[in-house]
C-alpha cells in the first residue's frame, strides 16, 4: 500500500566557511495513512530541517542536496514552484511551534483560515466562512462564531494554537507535520491540545509527522518513533518498544536523563559533552565522542542502520548482530 | 591665540585622537571584525571619504610666511594652509572657463593661462581651490555639530530610558516640542539670535538635530535595561553609573556610529539651504552654490562654479551614505552578537 | 539555636500599574503577586511552581528588589529588606543571587567571561584586583566544570549549557547564601538539563546553598526540591513537602498540573486535560476563588467567597474542599 508520505535519502546542506556543510544526512522514513510518526531529537539534531525539507521550505541559502519525498506516491521534489504551492496546505500541511509568529497580526483569524480554504478549493466565500466556524468548533474554541472575528493578539496561546490546527486541517490534508506544537504552551493547555490532536487524528485519519524533543509527548501521540542525532536517524522503533527497551546508547542516555524517572536526591544520569555543531561532526559515528561504550570502529566508520527485529532498527556498531548468527 | 594656531592644534589633537581610537577598536574583537567586514564591502567609498578627509586636514594646517607668487604682499602676511599654498597661481580679475587662457568676458589674457582647471569665479578666484576649501567646511559642519548633538542626545536619551519617571516625561516633552517646530524656521531663528559665525551655525544645527538620535537611544536603553544581564548586575549591587557605562553605552555605540555617519549628509545639506538663505557658513559649498545662482541664467551660461560645488558635495555625500549604509548592515546587533 | 529562617516572605504584593491615554493615567493594576508567604531555610530548596502569568518570576524579582513590591515583608534572617535604603541593601545583595532562564540574554555579549565574573567581585571588593581575582575566577570556572581558559573568550562563543554554567559561576562568585534559579534549566535540552541539575545539586551540598527554584516543570521539581509551593494568578494555592505534593495533592489545580504532564511510561498514557479553558488575565482575576473558572470540582460557593489557605496534613491548600466540613 502506498504510504501517506515517504522520504528517502534526504540530505540538506548550508553554506559554511569551508564550502557547503551538511546539516541532514541520508534521512528516510515512511508514514502509513492514519499513522503518527514522532521524530525525536534535541537542538542540532536536524529534526526541524527535515520537516521544512518535506515542505520544500528550507530557508535559503540551504539546499536539498539529494533524496526524494513522495506524498501518496507523488514525487514532490521535482515539482515546479506553483505545483508545490498547491500541494502545501492541501495535501501536506504544517503547524509550527510559535503560534504568535505564525499568524498574521493584521488579519482576523477567521479570515486567515478562510483564506487557506479558498486558496485550495473553489467554494464561495460564504461556504468557506461556514466551514471556518465548524472547524473552530471542532477544535474546541468556545464561542466559535464570535471568535472568527478576533485578531490573533486577542487570543491566548492555547487558542492561537487551536486556530493553527484548524487552519492546517481545513483543507483535509493527507499528512500533517507538527513541529513542536505544544512547546510554547503551558502544561495544562498542552494537555488540552494533545487530547485535541489525538481525537482529531482518530476522526480524520490524517497521517502525522510529529517533531518534538519531549519523550512524554511521544508517548502520548506517537505510534512509531525515529530518534535523530546530529543530522541522522540513529534508532527506529514502535513507541512502546522504544520507551521500554531503548537500544541505541543515545536513546538510552536521553531516557535516563529525564528527571521524572529519577529518584529524588539521586544524581541524574548525564550524557557528557555537548551536541556537536554541523561543522564539528566527528568522523565515524557522530555520537562516538559522547558515548560510554564507543570503541575504535565507532570513531573510524559511520554505522549504517541495521534491522534489530521486525519494525526496529538502529545505527550502532555495538548492536550489530554477530557475524554468523 | 590666533585662529590658525588654534586650528593647527585642533588638527593635531584630532589625529592623536584618531590613532587612539584605532587602537581601542583593534583591541575589541567585535568592532575590529565589523570594521574589517566594512572595508571588504566598501573599499571604494571608504577611500573616497579618506581622500576628502585628507584634503580637509591639509586645509586645516596653516602658517604665515613662505613663498608667494607674484607681488601679492598681503598674502604673505596671512596664515595660509597647505591647500592654499598649492594654489599659488595668481588671481584673475573675473570669470574664466575651465582650462581657458583668456578671460570669459573680454577675452584678455589670463595671468595663469590653462592653470585654472575648473575656471575662476566672479572675483577671479580659482574654482577648484574654492571647492577644495569647501571640504574642510563640510567636515567641520558635520563634525562640530555631531560633537554637540551626540552627547546631548545620549545624555537625554539614556537618562530618560534608564531612569524613566519624571526625567523621561521631561525629555519626552522637550523632544515632542522640538519635533513640532519646523526645523528650518527654528534654525533661522537660532542663527539670528546667536549670530552668523561657524560655531553658531553648528550649535543651531546641533540643537535641532539631536532629537532623532535621542529617540532611538531612549528606546534602545529601555530595552537594554530589562535584559537579564543588566538585572544580574543590579543584583550584584553594581551602581547605576557603572551599569550605564559598562552595559548600556557599549551596546548603543553601533547606533551612535550609524547615526553619526548618516546625519553627516543631512547636516551638509541643511547648511546648503541656510547658505541659500544667506545665513550659512562662509566658504562652504552651499555658499558657492548660492553665489553662483545667477550665473546659470547668463548667456553664454557659466556652469563651472555651481557644477564644481555640487559635484564635490555630491561625491562626498554619496560616498558617506554608501559607507553608512554598509555600516548599518555590518553593525547589525545580530552580527555583533554572533550565536551558533 | 535560633529558628530564624534564612528567608521569610510575608504577605507580598507586587502590582504593576496599567497606564492608558495621553496623560498616562493609571486605570488598573496587574496583580502579579497578590499576597504570598514563603519560608526557606538554610541549605534547603523551595520550588515555586506555576504556569505562565502566575507571578512566580515576579516573586523572585521582588525578593531581590529588582521589582519593588507595594506591600509585605521580605525578611532575610529577620531583617526586612523592604525597609532598607539602597545603601544598606547593597551588602545584603551579596547573599541573595539569581540565575536567569535565557542563556543567550543573561550574559553581556560584548564582555569577556573574565569581566562578567569579575563584576561581582569588584562590586563587593572581593579579592584584590589583578592576579588574585583572576585566580578566583579560574577556580569558579573549574567549579562549574568549565576550562579556566574560557575566561578570555566572549560569552557568545559558548553553547547554551555552557553559558548557563557561566551564569551560575557569576552568582556563586560573591558567595551567596540563597540563589534564586528563575527557570534556569527550562531553555536547555534534556541531556544538558541533567548536567546542570546535577551541578546545582552538587554545589548545594558543597556550599550549603539554599535555592528558590522557580519553574513550570514538575518533573524537575520532584527531583530537586525539599518543599513545593504552587502558584496560580498571584497567589499560593498549595504548599508542602515534595513527597506529599506528588503523592497526595490537595488542591484541584495541583492535581490538574500533575495529571497534565505526559508520562514516559509506555503503560501510562492519556495525560488528562482536567483543567479546562484558559488562564484569566492577572489584571482582572475572577471573583471568589481565582481558580473556579477552570476547576473541575467547582462548587456554588466558589465564585462568591475567596478561600483562605487551610491547613492540611503537612502543608496548606487554598480550597474549600481542604477546609473543615
Amino acid at each position: 500500500m502506498t504510504a501517506a508520505i515517504e522520504v528517502e535519502g534526504l540530505s540538506v546542506s548550508f553554506p559554511g566557511p569551508d564550502g557547503r556543510q551538511r546539516v541532514l544526512e541520508d534521512v528516510g522514513f515512511r508514514i502509513a495513512a492514519g499513522e503518527v510518526l514522532a521524530l525525536v531529537g534535541e537542538s542540532g539534531s536536524g529534526k526541524s530541517i527535515t520537516a521544512l525539507a518535506c515542505m520544500r521550505l528550507v530557508p535559503k541559502p540551504g539546499r536539498i542536496d539529494t533524496g526524494r519525498v513522495a506524498l501518496e506516491g507523488r514525487e514532490l521534489l521535482p515539482l515546479s514552484v506553483p505545483e508545490m504551492r498547491s500541494v502545501r496546505g492541501a495535501g501536506l500541511s504544517m503547524i509550527f511551534q510559535e503560534p504568535m509568529t505564525s499568524l498574521s497580526p493584521v488579519v482576523t483569524v477567521g479570515d486567515q483560515v478562510a483564506e487557506a480554504i479558498l486558496l485550495h478549493e473553489s467554494v464561495s466565500k460564504r461556504a468557506a466562512r461556514e466551514r471556518v466556524v465548524a472547524l473552530f468548533e471542532s477544535v474546541g474554541i468556545p464561542d466559535a462564531a464570535a471568535r472568527t472575528n478576533a485578531y490573533p493578539h486577542q487570543l491566548s496561546g492555547g487558542l492561537k494554537q487551536r486556530v493553527m490546527i484548524a487552519m492546517a486541517l481545513s483543507t483535509r490534508p493527507r499528512v500533517l507535520i507538527a513541529d513542536e506544537p505544544t512547546t510554547a504552551l503551558d502544561v495544562t493547555i498542552q494537555a488540552q491540545i494533545l487530547e485535541l490532536m489525538r481525537d482529531l487524528q482518530r476522526e480524520t485519519g490524517t497521517a502525522i509527522l510529529l517533531i518534538t524533543h519531549d519523550l512524554g509527548i511521544v508517548n502520548e501521540l506517537a505510534d512509531r518513533v525515529a530518534v535523530m542525532y546530529a543530522g541522522k536517524i540513529v534508532e527506529r522503533a514502535p513507541r512502546r518498544a522504544l520507551l521500554s527497551d531503548p537500544r541505541h546508547p543515545y536513546t538510552q542516555g536521553l531516557l535516563r536523563s529525564i528527571p521524572a524517572l529519577a529518584r529524588p536526591g539521586e544524581r541524574l544520569e548525564e550524557i557528557p559533552g555537548v551536541v556537536p555543531a554541523p561543522d564539528d561532526w566527528p568522523a565515524g559515528c557522530r555520537f562516538s565522542t559522547r558515548c560510554a561504550i564507543a570503541f575504535d570502529r565507532c570513531r573510524a566508520e559511520v554505522p549504517a542502520e541495521r534491522a534489530l527485529g521486525p519494525d526496529r532498527s538502529s545505527a550502532c556498531f555495538a548492536l550489530e548482530p554477530e557475524a554468523g548468527s | 591665540m590666533e585662529a590658525y594656531v588654534f586650528s593647527n592644534l585642533l588638527v593635531a589633537a584630532l589625529v592623536v585622537g584618531g590613532v587612539v581610537l584605532a587602537r581601542v577598536v583593534r583591541r575589541d574583537r567585535l568592532w575590529s571584525e565589523a570594521m574589517g567586514e566594512l572595508w571588504r564591502r566598501r573599499r571604494g567609498s571608504i577611500l573616497v571619504v579618506a581622500a576628502f578627509v585628507s584634503i580637509g586636514l591639509l586645509d586645516s594646517v596653516a602658517w604665515k610666511g613662505g613663498s608667494v607668487v607674484g607681488d601679492d604682499l598681503l598674502a604673505s602676511h596671512e596664515a595660509r594652509t597647505v591647500v592654499d599654498r598649492i594654489f599659488q597661481g595668481a588671481k584673475e580679475s573675473s570669470y574664466s572657463a575651465p582650462l581657458a587662457s583668456e578671460s570669459f568676458y573680454g577675452g584678455e589674457a589670463l595671468a595663469d593661462p590653462g592653470g585654472h582647471w575648473l575656471g575662476t569665479d566672479l572675483l577671479g578666484r580659482d574654482v577648484l581651490h574654492r571647492a577644495l576649501k569647501g571640504v574642510r567646511v563640510a567636515l567641520l559642519i558635520g563634525g562640530l555639530t555631531s560633537a554637540i548633538a551626540i552627547p546631548l542626545a545620549l545624555l537625554m536619551g539614556v537618562g530618560a530610558g534608564y531612569f524613566g519617571g519624571r526625567f523621561d516625561d521631561f525629555v519626552f516633552f522637550v523632544m515632542s516640542t522640538l519635533a513640532s517646530i519646523p526645523s528650518l524656521l527654528l534654525l533661522i531663528a537660532l542663527i539670528m539670535a546667536l549670530g552668523r559665525g561657524t560655531w553658531q551655525v553648528c550649535l543651531a544645527l546641533g540643537i535641532t538635530g539631536w532629537v532623532g538620535l535621542c529617540r532611538v537611544t531612549r528606546g534602545e536603553t529601555m530595552k537594554l535595561r530589562e535584559l537579564d544581564y543588566v538585572q544580574a548586575s543590579l543584583a550584584l549591587g553594581v551602581s547605576h553609573a557603572r551599569i550605564i557605562v559598562r552595559h548600556i553605552l557599549p551596546n548603543l555605540m553601533h547606533l551612535v556610529v550609524i547615526t553619526l555617519v548618516l546625519l553627516f549628509s543631512q547636516l551638509v545639506l541643511s547648511e546648503a539651504i541656510l547658505a541659500y538663505l544667506g545665513i550659512g557658513v562662509s566658504g562652504s559649498w552651499g555658499e558657492m552654490i548660492n553665489q553662483a545662482r545667477n550665473e546659470l541664467s547668463r548667456e553664454p551660461i557659466i556652469w563651472w562654479n555651481i557644477s564644481a560645488a555640487a559635484a564635490a558635495m555630491f561625491t562626498l555625500l554619496l560616498a558617506v551614505n554608501y559607507v553608512g549604509d554598509a555600516l548599518r548592515d555590518v553593525l547589525d546587533p545580530r552580527t555583533l552578537r554572533e550565536t551558533t | 539555636m535560633s529558628e530564624v529562617p534564612l528567608l521569610r516572605v510575608d504577605g507580598l504584593r507586587t502590582w504593576f500599574p496599567i497606564k492608558r491615554g495621553l496623560l498616562r493615567r493609571t486605570v488598573g493594576h496587574v496583580r502579579a503577586v497578590d499576597g504570598v508567604d514563603l519560608t526557606i531555610r538554610e541549605g534547603q530548596t523551595l520550588a515555586l511552581v506555576g504556569e505562565s502569568g502566575c507571578g512566580k518570576t515576579t516573586v523572585g524579582r521582588s525578593i531581590l528588589r529588582l521589582e519593588e513590591a507595594r506591600e509585605g515583608r521580605i525578611l532575610y534572617r529577620g531583617t526586612d529588606l523592604r525597609t532598607l535604603e539602597p545603601k544598606a541593601m547593597r551588602p545584603l545583595r551579596q547573599k541573595l543571587q539569581i540565575v536567569f532562564q535565557d542563556p543567550m540574554a543573561s550574559l553581556n555579549p560584548r564582555l569577556r567571561v573574565h569581566d562578567i565574573l569579575a563584576e561581582g567581585l569588584r562590586s563587593f571588593g572581593i579579592g584584590s584586583p589583578g592576579s588574585e581575582r583572576t585566580d578566583r575566577i579560574a577556580a569558579l570556572l573549574r567549579r562549574v566544570q568549565l576550562d579556566p581558559a574560557a575566561m578570555w573568550r566572549y560569552a557568545h562563543e559558548f553553547s547554551g549549557g555552557q553559558r548557563q554554567r557561566i551564569g551560575i559561576a557569576r552568582a556563586l562568585a560573591v558567595d551567596p547564601e540563597l540563589v534564586i534559579c528563575d527557570e534556569s534549566v527550562s531553555a536547555l535540552d534534556v541531556s544538558i538539563q541533567a548536567q546542570i541539575l546535577n551541578l546545582l545539586g552538587d554545589l548545594q551540598q558543597e556550599m550549603g546553598l539554599a535555592y528558590l527554584f522557580i519553574t513550570h516543570d514538575l518533573s524537575v521539581v520532584r527531583y530537586l526540591a525539599d518543599e513545593v509551593a504552587v502558584m496560580y494568578l498571584g497567589q499560593i494555592v498549595e504548599n508542602g513537602p515534595t513527597a506529599r505534593i506528588f503523592s497526595d495533592p490537595a488542591h484541584p489545580y495541583t492535581r490538574g498540573l500533575l495529571e497534565a504532564v505526559p508520562s514516559v511510561d509506555p503503560d501510562r498514557r492519556r495525560a488528562r486535560a482536567a483543567v479546562l479553558g484558559d488562564v484569566p488575565s492577572p489584571a482582572d482575576p475572577p471573583p471568589g476563588c481565582r481558580f473556579h473558572t477552570r476547576c473541575p470540582e467547582r462548587m456554588p460557593r466558589c465564585d462568591q467567597e475567596a478561600p483562605p489557605l487551610f491547613e492540611v496534613e503537612r502543608g496548606e491548600s487554598r480550597c474549600f474542599l481542604s477546609g473543615p466540613r
